[in-house]
């Protein structure tokens, strides 16, 4: 993957609600008819699949499909596969299966990816930042439409989309948005709010999907059932909640702001101090005080920094990426270092950049602000 | 004879209970008598080997129980499908229908698709609907004695018959 761009779609933290919501992704689940399903298949027939898809791909005059790279997994070093999972292009599952015969397709700004040989056939992901489900839903869906003009896809009126997990089976579509909730966070409020969405067919999940645990107060927030409801449907629904939830994470911004006001803007400059000066620091630190510094940025204590860089770092201080960009393998010491002069090197600029920026009427303010608490 | 449970399919499960002295009789369809769990796959196979006392596969549908399921395609067996949970291939959908429609309601609370429609089964699903309408209008022609037009749409039919394959 050397022709990797540093900066994928989702990352730019544009969009609505682009602040709370850091991107929006549609996943489909699609199986091939006649073929066993991944679990069950043989490494003749896994390669048939590929082939079959490789074809229809080549038959296809559709200009998206036409775009999309070819990548062998089994044609990747492991470092650049795990690179792969930490920008959420594809499932830390994926890269784990033993089968082989797995593919990657993908966009190069990443928008779309799709993996073949996965848990199901076809595993078809659109990614977007900020809230926008719909923009992504209809990518996928003509992605999927593109396909399925090529495909026999296993499918019945009845039941849908049949996938191998009955979880999945009917529309095959699993929505999801990914929160930063801060602030529901520090007042113990998420696993209130977010097991309570569980009456609705929501379900919450950690950074990585499925089995994975929230770090840095980012909540993947998703569709659980799959039949019975539109794709429409599903999505207005899951839409519906994401804002109830960024409705409510931002009441309790303001009153935090209010209410504890000295408090927290120590622990926001508190954190900007030590992203900008540590030397040392593990992913783990580094996330939650990125989160404090973000919630800052929201709030107005400390001047702007895009969406788009804390994004970015939140891809870039993971250990693979690390030792990618470095061009060598990296102990845990030496990555520790390297994360630290990146988050250094990234919001220094950046701050730089805003000073300069901006006129000296509202730096005054800054200052004053900033000398005020 | 009908299940005397569900009173639709088929009794295949037929049982003598001694209760208390007295015989009692249950005649149950497969579905009936997995629900009501008179049978684990183990308790039948043994029940029906010690009974017959053969080891070879049974041939009689009557005694077949959910456990001698197994799929064509990809050789997943019932007890696959009930340890794991999972799908062995699009096959399995066909073969293990109650089982999975039952499953699918517990998991899903419903078991009725009503999203978007796979794009080539769309023309199948259309095709099979106008070669429905197709057929009420063959019957409504040949009752009108109409043999001539008749004709015509039984061949307009064959021919989509030919796409659907």
């Amino acid at each position: 993957m050397s022709d990797h761009q540093e900066i994928s779609k989702w990352m730019e933290g544009f969009g609505p609600e682009a602040d709370i919501v850091v991107s929006s992704r549609i996943r489909l689940a699609r199986n091939l008819e006649k073929y066993p399903f991944p679990h069950r298949i043989s490494a003749e027939q896994a390669k048939r699949v590929v082939e079959i898809i490789q074809n229809a791909l080549k038959h296809s005059s559709d200009p998206v499909l036409e775009k999309l790279m070819w990548v062998s997994l089994e044609e990747m070093s492991d470092l650049d596969r795990q690179v792969l999972v930490e920008r959420h292009i594809i499932s830390p599952q994926f890269i784990n299966s033993g089968l082989k015969n797995k593919v990657i397709l993908m966009l190069k700004d990443e928008k779309i990816s799709i993996m073949i040989n996965e848990e199901d056939h076809l595993r078809i992901q659109c990614l977007f930042s900020g809230l926008q489900l719909e923009n992504a839903w209809e990518l996928c869906s003509h992605v999927d439409d593109a396909l399925g003009k090529e495909l026999d896809i296993a499918f019945t009126e009845k039941y849908g989309f049949l996938t191998v997990c009955p979880t999945n089976v009917g529309t095959g579509m699993r929505a999801s948005v990914m929160l930063h909730l801060p602030a529901l966070s520090m007042t113990g409020q998420t696993g209130k709010i977010l097991s309570s969405l569980s009456q609705y067919g929501i379900t919450v999940r950690g950074l990585y999907g499925e089995g994975t645990e929230s770090q840095g107060n980012m909540y993947q927030v998703s569709n659980q059932l799959t039949l019975g409801k539109s794709e429409a449907d599903i999505i207005q629904s899951l839409k519906g909640i994401a804002q109830k939830v960024v409705e409510r994470e931002r009441a309790v911004r303001t009153l935090l702001y209010s209410k504890n006001r000295m408090k927290l803007i120590d622990r926001i400059w508190r954190a900007y101090g030590v992203l900008t000066q540590a030397r040392i620091i593990s992913s783990g630190e580094a996330v939650k005080l990125l989160s404090d510094v973000r919630l800052g940025v929201d709030l107005g204590v400390i001047p702007k920094i895009s969406n788009g860089i804390f994004n970015q770092l939140l891809v870039y201080i993971q250990p693979a990426y690390l030792q990618r960009i470095n061009n060598t393998e990296l102990d845990e010491e030496e990555r520790d270092i390297k994360r630290a002069e990146l988050i250094r090197n990234k919001l220094s600029n950046v701050y730089d950049h805003t000073m300069t920026a901006i006129g000296n009427e509202t730096k005054d303010k800054i200052n004053k602000e900033t000398k005020e608490g | 004879m009908e299940c005397q449970e569900c009173g639709k399919r088929t009794a295949t499960i037929h049982l003598a209970k001694i209760k208390n002295g007295n015989k009692e009789e249950v005649h149950l369809c497969e579905v009936c008598a997995a629900q009501k769990g008179y049978f684990g796959s183990q308790m039948l196979e043994g029940f029906i080997s010690s009974f017959l006392n053969m080891d070879q596969p049974l041939k009689d549908t009557e005694l077949n129980s959910l456990s001698d399921l197994k799929c064509n395609l990809c050789g997943l067996t019932y007890n696959e499908l009930s340890q794991a949970g999972r799908l062995g291939c699009s096959e399995c959908y066909k073969t293990f229908g109650e089982q999975i429609e039952l499953m699918l309601r517990r998991i899903q609370g419903s078991a009725v698709h009503s999203g978007k429609i796979a794009l080539r089964a769309d023309e199948k699903i259309k095709i099979r609907r106008k070669i429905q309408t197709l057929r009420k209008e063959l019957e409504k022609k040949v009752k009108e004695e109409a043999y001539e037009e008749a004709a015509s749409l039984r061949d307009e039919i064959k021919e989509l018959e030919k796409k659907l394959d």
